[in-house]
């Protein structure tokens, strides 16, 4: 599985990519959506993860173009919203059921993973 | 142009929107401290297994650690400054304060607009005696539709400046097309005006010396209470 890790907080993105590094998934992270869409012109991922809230291209934003590129990609949010009924709405919006609160077990992630590409005609 | 609204509504809207903004930072924060403690843990379990640990990266972690919540910590106190603001209906104190505490509150809205709020120092202090809470609203108020039209390079200049019947905070540079911003209940309450320079592209918001004065009764009636 290989992996994009999307969110603007350089420290935060760069550590988890290390650790699911260090469990065997080739991870790829960025701090911005414009770099995340150059990335991809270049590399495959069968994944991304995605911080909702980001500097001029937001998460759900940046699902919509990547998707456009890579059809086939699979997306994950995260968000550092309190409140899980706002992002629900927010999530709706993108077409994802898919998604974690910040601050994220590492173990929890891992799952939402595997569900994620365990459904592979699921329209996410 | 939006619907008017009334000054409740618009005080209780600032009070979610920088609430919800600061708590959306800290999150980021103690999501950060969470992946550096979960990746030590990573580490020692490693080491556990034959790994050397390495010392230098094992600093740079705990200072990373370090940085967070010092981050968080300047968070916090920020939150409970603009917290306490609704503690005094009236209060003498310097507006550039108030533009400090106000560029704390609403950096990351601007950085998610794109934009950067800078403070030009004032020459000389800045004392004036209003409403706390509400000049936090009114810049709050002013930002919400200034960043949308900031300049070439995001940046949003905020200055307090002395003048001789109060004191003026100016916001500079702002489109030229733009015209008074909507906020005349919060003005009316502050007793300010506003005006467009068009040619130096400053919105000024002059604010009186003392709000309590030239009312008959000497008091200031406050929508908080």
């Amino acid at each position: 599985m290989r992996v994009l890790l999307v969110d603007d907080e350089e420290q935060l993105v760069s550590t988890l990519a290390e650790r699911l590094e260090l469990r065997g998934i080739h991870t790829a992270w960025t701090t911005g959506g414009e770099e995340a869409l150059e990335r991809v012109k270049t590399e495959t991922f069968d994944l991304a993860v995605l911080d909702v809230k980001m500097p001029k291209i937001s998460g759900i934003e940046l699902k919509k173009k990547l998707q456009v590129l890579h059809p086939a990609m699979k997306f994950i949010f995260l968000t550092g919203h309190g409140s899980e009924e706002d992002f629900t709405a927010g999530a709706a919006e993108a077409g994802s059921d898919f998604y974690l609160i910040k601050p994220v077990r590492i173990e929890a992630l891992l799952e939402k993973m595997n569900e994620v590409m365990r459904h592979p005609g699921k329209s996410i | 142009m939006s619907d008017p609204e009334s000054i409740e509504t618009c005080g209780l809207r600032c009070f979610g929107a920088i609430s919800a903004s600061l708590s959306h930072e800290l999150k980021n924060a103690l999501a950060i401290i969470n992946e550096h403690a979960g990746l030590l843990e990573d580490m020692m379990l490693m080491a556990g297994t034959g790994r050397p640990l390495d010392p230098d990266r094992l600093k740079l972690l705990a200072g990373n650690v370090m940085k967070q919540v010092q981050r968080a910590d300047t968070m916090i106190k920020h939150m409970n400054q603009f917290a306490h603001s609704v503690d005094v209906t009236v209060a003498c104190s310097d507006l550039e304060d108030a533009l400090t505490l106000a560029i704390a509150l609403n950096s990351r809205t601007a950085v998610m607009k794109g934009g950067v709020l800078v403070l030009e120092p004032s020459a000389t202090p800045v004392r004036i005696t209003t409403c706390p809470f509400w000049v936090q609203t009114l810049i709050w108020r002013s930002l919400s539709e200034l960043l949308e039209r900031a300049g070439a390079d995001g940046q949003l200049h905020l200055c307090a400046r002395k003048i001789s019947d109060g004191a003026a905070i100016i916001f500079s540079p702002v489109d030229h097309v733009l015209t008074n911003i909507h906020i005349p209940d919060v003005l009316n309450h502050l007793k300010a005006t506003q005006a467009l320079d068009i040619q130096t592209r400053e919105l000024w918001i002059v604010l009186p010396a003392d709000i309590n004065a030239n009312r008959a009764d000497g008091l200031f009636r406050s929508c908080l209470h």
